[in-house]
């Protein structure tokens, strides 16, 4: 009892994160004049492939794999990357500096630029229902 | 006379000298047990350092967690002393370009993770200094030497590797800094014993 008690205290506070994160990030990216913020945009972005600057075509899932509740691979080194549904890793999406730092590396990689709040607004509606 | 016998205690020196060697280098390979096989051992062999703990050191990458965390996050975080100084601080000066990859990390952090690895970097330059540009571990001599009986279809060929840089594929404790011989399990083959 007491045990069941804690364990929904704990999964309330990773949820109490998660929705914190997000909802921080999305509330910046609004004061910047952003959104509304739209998952099915955020899936399409998440989904399109890019000229790369190799000559190749590049998309997100290149590295996180095309379902998200299962490790990808990085591309280039084939390191494991862990899932980033919430739904399979409740570490995801927790940490603005984090979600952040990954925007700046992987928008780079895989779009030629930074992302614009709006896309990364769409990107985390879209990911927070996975 | 004097000269054929010259030429002939050379050449047995030579002889001597090379079985010496790959004596070492059997016994090398063989035993699991010393803490310095593999390309551990070699390394400290070039260095003329017999310091197994210092080189366990040097391997080690744990020392600094953000270090683990930043650059472990796309690769294996690379044991620093597998690198020179110089080719190390040429990667810490480009990380906004990292091998196509955006790896930077902001100043602060880039600052404290760049004198991180310096400290810890390779100090024996001929061994360690890569032969690309950018610099690759894979390109330095060390890794050259220890790698060359490798056949391609383990590695390249070997859609469970795919790459050279993927450490973990086969050293089964890389991450903990260890590349003994008897821990190779070289994914989607088995033990390697050469």
């Amino acid at each position: 009892m007491k045990r069941t008690a804690l364990s929904m205290l704990l999964l309330g506070a990773v949820g109490i994160a998660h929705a914190g994160a997000v909802d921080d990030l999305l509330g910046r990216y609004a004061d910047t004049g952003a959104g509304p913020f739209d998952a099915r945009r955020g899936a399409a972005f998440w989904q399109a492939p890019r000229p790369g600057s190799d000559g190749g075509s590049r998309r997100c899932a290149d590295c996180h794999g095309n379902d998200l509740t299962q490790t990808g691979h990085h591309v280039r080194t084939r390191k494991p990357i862990e899932p980033l549904a919430p739904s399979a890793n409740p570490m995801r999406l927790t940490d603005t500096a984090k979600i952040e730092k990954w925007f700046r590396r992987n928008c780079d990689w895989t779009v030629g630029r930074v992302c614009t709040a709006q896309e990364k607004g769409d990107l985390l509606a879209y990911l927070r229902t996975l | 006379m004097k000269i054929a016998t010259l030429t002939l205690a050379a050449l047995l020196s030579s002889a001597l000298l090379l079985s010496a060697c790959s004596e070492g280098r059997a016994d090398d390979d063989r035993d699991d047990q010393r803490a310095a096989s593999g390309f551990t051992g070699w390394l400290q062999r070039v260095a003329h350092d017999d310091d197994d703990a210092d080189t366990r050191t040097r391997l080690q990458t744990a020392a600094d967690p953000r270090y683990t965390e930043e650059c472990g996050a796309c690769h294996l975080a690379f044991p620093p002393g597998l690198l020179s100084r110089a080719d190390t601080a040429r990667l810490f000066d480009g990380l906004d370009d990292h091998f196509g990859d955006n790896a930077s990390l902001g100043p602060r952090l880039t600052a404290d993770l760049r004198t991180f690895a310096l400290a810890n970097a390779g100090w024996n330059d001929r061994a360690t200094t890569a032969r690309s540009d950018p610099p690759r571990i894979t390109t330095t001599p060390w890794f050259v030497r220890e790698h060359d009986e490798v056949p391609a279809r383990l590695v390249t060929g070997n859609p469970e590797v795919g790459t050279f840089v993927n450490c973990t594929a086969c050293h089964t404790r890389a991450e903990a800094g260890s590349f003994r011989e008897g821990e190779i399990d070289i994914a989607g083959h088995g033990r390697w014993d050469d």
